[in-house]
């Protein structure tokens, strides 16, 4: 497990680290990155820095004032530009500046972003004039170790906006990277750990990366501090590599990216290739075909923890298959963190029709709260554990993963359905968001994904959110691949 | 005048304060279909005024069994961080004589939850709700569980319209019995 964590921190705070330098577009044909080499350059200062050390920049806040004031009910101090159709984080911004002070730049992460694979961040980069040009730099996750960058402008001032939809993105960088082991003592003192390694970069521009090497006393938007400054580069041909600070219509950005949903990914992915697992889903998802193979009850298994990512072998099989559902008695056991169950396609219930039934390809509300009830049960009984709580159900359109985002906010509503009128709400708020146009046959599966995924984001009880969030994947060959967050 | 200007702050604060808790109005109608931001929160508004025509007391009787069920409305009503209208039933059912339920005069919250509900066909005239019967069988909440009604005008002078009660719920497994005592296919009458 310290390993793991050792990997996330490096995973994390490598891509909080690097640093983009984009050049202009007319630079675009002539301008690679040319060497593998790993460099060092400590050209530049990356900080994080508050709204009120940032607000000191005048011209920066007058930018900032372009975007409207977020809505009342907001809790953060978020601002909202309407024309673009976003929201910017402005608690903080990350301060990239060159050791010679002659060009810096503000980034501020971007809420909501398209989907779990990318990253939006809004730059502000110092011109030579002393103004500054506007951007809006994403970060696309595109396969297992790739990582797509690319910028678009923005021009606050003009009248034609853009819909978020046709920005025009320039610059795109592929960076392909690997997992190696570090067995170096100084950077892992509790035993070998796992690092990142850059082993490609094409761009269509002129890019150079810097990254801070893992500080474990890190994490969130402010954590670390300015440490050991890498400079690797590779891939693409000719040309060479010229960024420098002096480059003032250059992007210099070092990226907000969202490190909880790529440690999940990867968490979620270690789940389901963990071989106890692995095997009784390879079982299970042949129950899900109804028409072919007469399926007509749910299945499923859970996962008691017994090492580091080792799981009891058996796991627990349910002690009643039903039509919509599977009964578990005990419902909870000590350390039992993963629970998996099918949906199959159909099911009978012969005095009300001779026609079968379809299931519901997706989580249902009593699915939601069993989830939160093992959250509950697992807090009670250690801790530690309770963030790893996940609910894996697969389904004919794929696997689907409820997983912990607050574990705090999770126990609350799980408190809260206690109360029989609130568990009735509940219920009723469920069926009338998601099932009732899925079961009139005026939502496909894909609006029904659509809206489960807003349920369990927006749904609040006494005033908040359920605290947990859902992420699918493909289900190929009997094997989950691809977690990506919904 | 002081007193005046006073009431008329608080109701214009008051007012402001509702505004500011759901981002947009939507007409109760789309419930369901409406594609929600998932940063917004809506009122889903009955700006047809499709439920008034349930509302009130409806019955049904033969030899052994009697439902008189009256329906309320609530507005504005918040459930999940969104608003409603909605109606709910309070209702007395006698099957040969004996009492099974009777919330008629029970004014506790709890009985508004029984059945309850806003999702309005798009004609205005069906409405699905949530059943949550208070019986004492124990029963595995279904995924097909709702009352569906169906208002049916009255076609000829002097005739009462009429409410057609359609119940539905499924199995969980083979031995499952029907839990609810009201039946579940019935006419009732507007009184």
């Amino acid at each position: 497990m310290k390993e793991n964590i050792k990997f996330y921190l490096k995973l994390g705070a490598l891509f909080c680290g690097i640093l983009l330098f984009f050049n202009s577009c007319q630079n675009d044909d002539d301008k690679f990155i040319e060497d593998n080499n790993i460099i060092n350059d400590n050209n530049y200062t990356v900080q994080v820095i508050p709204e009120s050390d940032y607000n000191k920049n005048l011209d920066l806040s007058k930018h900032l004032k372009r975007f409207n004031k977020a809505k009342s009910n907001s809790q953060n101090r978020d601002v909202y530009n309407s024309e673009y159709d976003f929201t910017v984080d402005t608690d903080f911004a990350k301060y990239v500046e060159s050791i010679d002070g002659n060009t810096h730049s503000y980034t501020f992460p971007v809420i909501g972003t398209v989907d779990d694979d990318t990253a939006e961040n809004l730059v502000f980069t110092l011109q030579p004039d002393g103004s500054y040009n506007t951007e809006i730099v994403e970060y696309r996750f595109t396969g297992d170790n790739d990582m797509e960058i690319r910028k678009a402008s923005l021009s606050i001032d003009a009248s034609d906006y853009l819909s978020r939809g046709t920005f025009s993105y320039q610059c795109t960088t592929t960076v392909t990277y690997h997992i190696e082991w570090n067995f170096n003592v100084g950077d892992c003192p509790d035993g070998p750990c796992q690092e990142l390694v850059i082993d490609n970069v094409t761009t269509s521009c002129t890019y150079q990366y810097n990254f801070i090497s893992a500080s474990p006393t890190g994490g969130g938007t402010g954590g670390w501090t300015n440490g050991t400054v890498i400079t690797t580069g590779g891939g693409g041909s000719g040309g060479t590599t010229t960024s420098s600070p002096q480059t003032t219509t250059s992007t210099v950005t070092s990226p907000f990216i969202d490190k909880a949903v790529i440690k999940r990914r990867q968490k979620l992915q270690e789940i389901s290739d963990n071989p106890v697992i692995k095997n009784k889903i390879g079982e299970l998802v042949l129950g899900i075909n109804s028409v072919q193979s007469n399926n007509y009850q749910e299945d499923g298994a859970r996962f008691k923890l017994i090492g580091e990512n080792e799981y009891q072998n058996p796991p627990r099989e349910p002690n009643e298959r039903l039509n919509n559902g599977v009964n578990y008695t005990p419902d909870y056991l000590d350390n039992e963190i993963v629970s998996v169950h099918i949906h199959q396609q159909l099911f009978y219930d012969l005095e009300t029709s001779d026609q079968p039934y379809k299931n519901s390809p997706v989580f249902s509300d009593g699915d939601i709260k069993e989830f939160l009830g093992n959250i509950k049960f697992i807090e009670n009984s250690n801790s530690d554990l309770t963030e790893d709580v996940t609910s894996i159900l697969l389904s004919e359109i794929g696997a689907f993963a409820l997983v912990v985002e607050d574990k705090q906010l999770a126990i609350d509503a799980n408190n809260a359905l206690q109360n029989a009128e609130t568990k009735t709400k509940f219920e009723l708020d469920f069926e009338k968001k998601v099932l009732k146009e899925w079961r009139n046959n005026n939502c496909d599966n894909a609006c029904l994904i659509k809206k489960i995924n807003k349920f369990i984001k927006k749904y609040k009880i006494n005033g908040q959110k359920l605290g947990i969030s859902i992420y699918q994947a493909s289900i190929f060959e009997n094997q989950i691949v691809f977690w990506n967050k919904l | 005048m002081k007193k005046t200007i006073i009431i008329a702050l608080i109701l214009i604060l008051n007012i402001s304060v509702n505004q500011a808790q759901e981002d947009a109005i939507v007409p109760l109608r789309e419930l369901g279909s409406f594609d929600e931001d998932e940063n917004k929160y809506y009122y889903y508004k009955d700006l047809n005024l499709d439920l008034n025509k349930f509302i009130g007391t409806w019955k049904y009787q033969d030899v052994t069994k009697e439902l008189i069920v009256t329906f309320e409305l609530k507005t504005h009503k918040e459930s999940g961080g969104d608003y409603y209208d909605e109606i709910y039933a309070k209702f007395k059912y006698t099957d040969n004589g004996t009492i099974i339920y009777n919330t008629l005069n029970d004014n506790s919250e709890s009985s508004e939850h029984y059945i309850l509900g806003s999702s309005i066909s798009l004609s205005g005239k069906e409405i699905s709700l949530g059943y949550f019967e208070p019986t004492d069988i124990t029963y595995r909440r279904s995924l097909y569980q709702r009352l569906e009604l169906k208002y049916l005008a009255c076609s000829s002078l002097g005739c009462n319209p009429q409410l057609k009660w359609d119940l539905h719920w499924t199995k969980s497994k083979d031995s499952d019995v029907w839990p609810f005592k009201i039946p579940k296919d019935l006419i009732l009458t507007k009184q």
